[in-house]
């Protein structure tokens, strides 16, 4: 080739070169979601695990305080639904772990509030006006579906009025993609404010619930406050929405329909009745002809004071003869929600576990939702099978009005009563047992698998329901329980026991010599001795013989157990031989503590001595026999 | 000479006894002739046993009819029919036929008797609730031979039964026979003697002892006894020839009390029978109330026997044993304050509570009786308690799709502004509505504690009227 055609040739070859590199560099891509506003509300947005669950949240202030939903956090406590999860750990954008604590939790509205304490101020975000919030509106939600952190979505609010899933308050609809795992975390608008906390997803495509953040504010400043959202109401009435076809046969424009009216309630006395319509509250004209108007009717009465007082015009009667009323009633903090709907409610159950039988002190929300009628008394929560509850005949929503012949008005009174049967080892307890239109007597016959063992509970003072719960499955396992705080009366000292359980952490140091003795006497007299969290210290320091045996306490005594020469093994209860231990650190573990405690209590009432269990020691065998000491 | 005499008797005597020991001596003798004898023995028993049935038994086929073609609203074209069979027993020559399930006179679907070759529609005559089974008539083209019921025997625990099966096939002659063992019995007011591993066809079939006694009615809980049950199914039977016309299915026995098992830790405590039943409500107006019997008394015997077992079979066998038909007489033993107290009456036919159905609302309703507020857990007694809702129809169309308006277990105490304690103050209301041609109509329901009011729309829904 000559040489001006290899001219042409490279200068051909060159120039398309420089083209496509210069094409490498071209303008930037579109963006559907603006750069500036990923690189702010990124950083706002947080991963949210426990032992059970994962789910997102979002900053809402600096100093750590995190929205998310409440049935992220909550607790798998059956007696306890308030309790929430125990281990929750805040995953931040850039991998940073911090433990959580749960400031307040709710299922319906489903918001719950924790907060961690990062070293430095963190990423809040801005809120949008949700209450003007529009359908076809761009949103985008940022979160953790199945686990893939820092996931952006997008799509448009499908609809701004949901209020046929069962929730409390109306919900947003969108089509950003919502997943398992997007729970508790934000929904948010074009610049980057929260529309919402993203909270369902529905079955089918593209089907997300968000919470309005309006709504998620409130419950915020309840937690903060209250720790629980305290809402607001006249007892009990219940409302409807006046639907075209009511209005019709109403023959009623505007207004709110008063269904129920608990007979002998604040407003039944205050004077509301079946099938008034609400025309007016405190002056101001009420609507509700949409269910969705009948939801945001209810939280804007539900968000008010309780202690105010409240006015209603009501019309009352046929359309021939309609009055125009007023009522004027006071506004009541609403009563611990039962379980029902999503509720988990906020009801702890005494749960007596040897009887198998739990109870609820009875609220009128529970009359209504399981129909029951007035007779004053408890409701069994739970009745396990095959236990002495259950041979009694007792089911779930039964209510116990009398025990030994005695009635009960109240939670408290039946409390009493029915512990004084125990303790007294009844060999039946009757109770009257009503269940729908049925009231009849039955009799409980526990097992007092303990057969009265004169038992010594010594207690401190900083763990009142955890030693309450102690107390009451001792005396339901047929101890004979004494109590007592850690300065032993001498009357009590020179006693013989055959069980001591204590139970505290703090103020042990209060202890006399008495409690030293005490210890000292059961042990050498074979009697069981039980310890709970700080507690297993004090046995330790008083009997040589506890030393070289397996122990185990909360973390936080674990180098002083092991300085007493303690062989610490962690686990949450431990037992060797008669020396029974827990961390105790909340109901399951407790729960767990007092099962050693009856296992190893029953076997020295029946055969003298308990059998020693193998441990999990590194050294040992598997295969090695357990040791049987035959007992005096 | 009378030595040889009595010597040869002797020898007569070891020789007979030796013999007449022989069969049975045979078998603690183990050799392998000694097991084929006692087999062959054993097959020969079954065999004249099971051919005493054999003329007996015929197939019963019934036509399954889904239960949902009967609610309102469900086009023909969806049903599907299949058949079910099972075994059926002559009682008369005429052609009585016992079936092993209940079937009502109006029963929807066909049932056929196949007696080999032939097939003869079948008509159910009358069933027994506490048996559950069922007399059937056909015309049978020659006598039948019915099953031998006179002689009739108990199956021990061990014992053997024999039971006689007809072929499934169509056409089919041949009988089958399953020898099983009874692995016991289970006690009540029909015992029932208990075998396993039998094909679904069985159910119905006669079984007999290895001595061609009768011993019972396969179900599918066990052989229910042909002794206990005798009384029961001669009533089924008409007295005379087949008369025609249309039978009732009779009704059940009435007595008219709602009761509930004692606690058994309670009556030891109080030294009561540990079988017993608390009247916990006595009807208005029933033979209870009528020999004064009372709410909270303990039944601790009924027509002369001891209330037995615990919990919900105590009211079973409290209710098989107080009998089945209205004018029987009944004799309770109650406690009473502690006294014994004896009552005697006569068991009334069980009333039928008024019912209506109004299909331009879409609802079923029926007055509310004052055992339905104990047994349902009502809080009215007064009003139409709602027990169908008709799909698709004004009452079941709410904003959202299975969620209605009005739900079965409501009861209505208002239409269209007015009472409604009863089906009749319903229908006088709801005859207004239709007179003023309404386009909606108010209601006013209890469903548990609460009050609703809803407004059916009687323009729409399958049922409603059009403009």
């Amino acid at each position: 080739m000559s040489l001006r055609r290899w001219v042409w040739v490279c200068w051909v070859v060159g120039a398309a070169a420089v083209r496509c590199v210069g094409s490498m560099n071209g303008p930037p891509p579109a963006l559907d979601i603006p750069d500036d506003v990923v690189r702010r509300v990124d950083p706002s947005v947080v991963a949210i695990q426990h032992e059970r669950a994962a789910g997102s949240g979002f900053f809402v202030s600096e100093d750590g305080y995190i929205l998310t939903n409440g049935h992220v956090v909550r607790g798998s406590d059956e007696e306890d639904p308030t309790q929430p999860a125990r281990s929750i750990t805040v995953i931040l954008y850039d991998e940073q772990k911090f433990p959580a604590r749960v400031i307040g939790f709710s299922l319906d509205p489903d918001v719950a509030l924790i907060k961690i304490d990062p070293p430095r101020p963190m990423q809040a975000v801005t809120y949008a006006d949700s209450r003007s919030a529009q359908v076809g509106q761009v949103c985008f939600a940022v979160g953790t579906p199945i686990g893939l952190k820092r996931t952006f979505t997008r799509g448009i609010l499908s609809n701004v009025e949901r209020a046929d899933l069962g929730t409390e308050t109306r919900v947003f609809q969108t089509d950003a993609a919502i997943n398992p795992g997007n729970s508790g975390g934000p929904l948010f608008d074009r610049e980057g404010r929260v529309l919402g906390i993203n909270t369902y997803a529905g079955r089918g495509n593209n089907l997300g619930f968000t919470l309005p953040i309006h709504v998620a504010e409130v419950l915020r400043q309840h937690f903060l406050r209250h720790g629980r959202f305290v809402r607001a109401w006249v007892p009990v009435f219940l409302t409807s929405e006046i639907y075209d076809e009511l209005a019709r046969a109403l023959r009623v424009e505007r207004g709110v329909l008063i269904s129920y009216v608990l007979p002998g309630s604040a407003a039944w006395k205050a004077g509301l009745r079946d099938g008034d319509v609400l025309v007016e509250v405190d002056g101001q004209p009420c609507n509700a002809r949409r269910r969705v108007e009948l939801l945001d009717f209810e939280w804007e009465q539900t968000i008010r004071n309780p202690g105010e007082p409240v006015r209603y015009t009501v019309l009352r009667g046929p359309p021939s003869q309609r009055q125009r009323l007023t009522i004027t009633a006071k506004l009541e903090a609403m009563e611990p929600l039962p379980r029902f709907g999503r509720h988990v409610g906020e009801l702890a159950e005494r749960r007596y576990e040897a009887l198998g039988l739990g109870i609820w002190p009875i609220v009128s929300l529970h009359r209504i939702v399981h129909a029951l009628p007035d007779t004053p008394g408890v409701l069994v929560a739970s009745v396990q099978p095959s236990s002495p509850a259950a041979r009694a005949g007792l089911r779930q929503f039964d209510i116990l009005s009398h025990v030994a012949g005695q009635p009960c008005a109240d939670f408290g009174s039946f409390v009493r009563a029915f512990e004084s049967e125990l303790a007294r080892r009844s060999p039946t307890i009757e109770l009257m047992v009503t269940r729908g239109h049925r009231t009849l007597p039955t009799a409980l016959a526990p097992h007092y698998t303990l057969h009265g063992l004169r038992t010594l509970l010594v207690h401190t003072d900083d763990e009142p329901a955890m030693v309450d719960l102690v107390a009451w499955e001792l005396l339901a396992m047929g101890a004979s329980l004494h109590r007592s705080k850690p300065e032993i009366p001498i009357e009590m000292a020179t006693q013989t026991w055959g069980m001591v359980v204590l139970f505290g952490n703090r103020g042990w140091s209060a202890a006399t010599t008495n409690l030293a003795e005490v210890l000292s006497q059961t042990w050498k007299n074979h009697g069981v001795l039980a310890a709970a969290g700080a507690s297993v210290c004090v046995p330790m320091a008083v009997i040589s013989e506890l030393k070289h045996k397996r122990v185990t306490t909360a973390p936080a005594w674990s180098s002083q157990v092991v300085q007493l020469g303690g062989k610490y093994t962690g686990k949450d209860v431990e037992t060797d031989g008669r020396w029974v231990t827990g961390t105790a650190t909340e109901r399951a573990t407790v729960r767990a503590f007092l099962r050693a405690i009856h296992r190893v209590a029953w076997a020295t009432v029946t055969d003298g001595e308990p059998t020693e269990e193998e441990g999990e020691d590194s050294s040992d065998s598997a295969e090695e026999e357990p040791d049987i000491d035959p007992g005096p | 000479m009378a030595d040889l005499v009595s010597s040869f008797r002797n020898v007569l005597r070891l020789v007979l006894g030796v013999s007449l020991l022989f069969p049975a001596g045979c078998a603690h003798i183990p050799c392998p002739a000694a097991g084929r004898y006692s087999a062959r023995a054993f097959q020969r028993a079954v065999e004249s046993s099971a051919r005493r049935a054999y003329p007996s038994v015929v197939v019963v086929a019934v036509e399954r009819v889904p239960s949902g073609a009967s609610e309102m609203g469900l086009g023909a074209g969806e049903l599907q029919m299949s058949w079910q069979t099972f075994t059926g027993v002559v009682l008369t020559p005429d052609g009585y036929i016992l079936a092993p399930q209940r079937y009502k006179a109006d029963y929807p679907g066909r049932i056929e008797v196949r007696i080999g070759p032939d097939v003869y529609p079948a008509r159910p005559v009358r069933s027994s609730e506490s048996l559950g089974m069922t007399v059937l008539k056909i015309r049978p083209r020659e006598p039948l031979v019915p099953i031998e019921r006179q002689r009739t025997a108990d199956l021990a625990p061990g014992e053997w039964a024999v039971i006689v099966i007809p072929s499934e096939l169509p056409d089919a002659e041949e009988r089958f026979v399953f020898p099983s063992i009874c692995r016991g019995e289970w006690p009540g007011r029909f015992r029932r003697f208990v075998v396993t591993g039998l094909p679904t066809m069985a159910r119905g079939a006669p079984v007999l002892n290895l001595r061609g006694e009768l011993v019972g009615w396969l179900d599918e809980r066990g052989i229910l006894s042909a002794r206990d049950t005798r009384e029961e199914l001669d009533r089924l039977l008409p007295s005379g020839p087949d008369q025609g016309g249309l039978e009732r299915e009779r009704s059940r026995g009435w007595l008219g009390v709602v009761v509930e098992p004692v606690n058994r830790d309670l009556a030891r405590r109080l030294s009561w029978p540990t079988s017993a039943l608390w009247v916990v409500h006595v009807a208005k107006g029933s033979p209870a109330e009528s020999v004064g019997l009372q709410k909270l008394d303990v039944i601790v015997a009924v027509n002369g026997q001891p209330l037995r077992f615990s919990g919900p079979r105590v009211s079973e066998f409290f209710f098989q044993t107080l009998g089945q038909e209205p004018g029987r007489r009944f004799h309770l033993k109650v406690l009473r304050d502690g006294r014994s107290v004896e009552l005697s009456g006569t068991l009334a036919r069980r009333p039928v509570p008024e019912t209506f159905q109004a299909d331009d609302l879409g609802l079923t309703v029926q007055t509310v009786a004052d055992y339905d507020v104990v047994q349902r857990n009502l809080f009215v007694d007064h009003g139409v308690l709602v027990t169908a809702v008709a799909k698709g129809g004004p009452a079941a169309t709410g904003s959202s799709f299975g969620r209605g308006l009005i739900q079965t277990g409501d009861v209505i105490v208002e239409l269209d502004g007015r009472s409604t304690p009863n089906v009749k103050a319903f229908r006088t209301a709801l005859d207004d509505v239709r007179r003023r041609d309404a386009d909606v109509v108010l209601i006013r329901c209890v469903r548990g504690r609460t009050t609703e009011f809803e407004a059916l729309n009687l323009r729409i829904g399958k049922t409603g009227r059009q403009p």
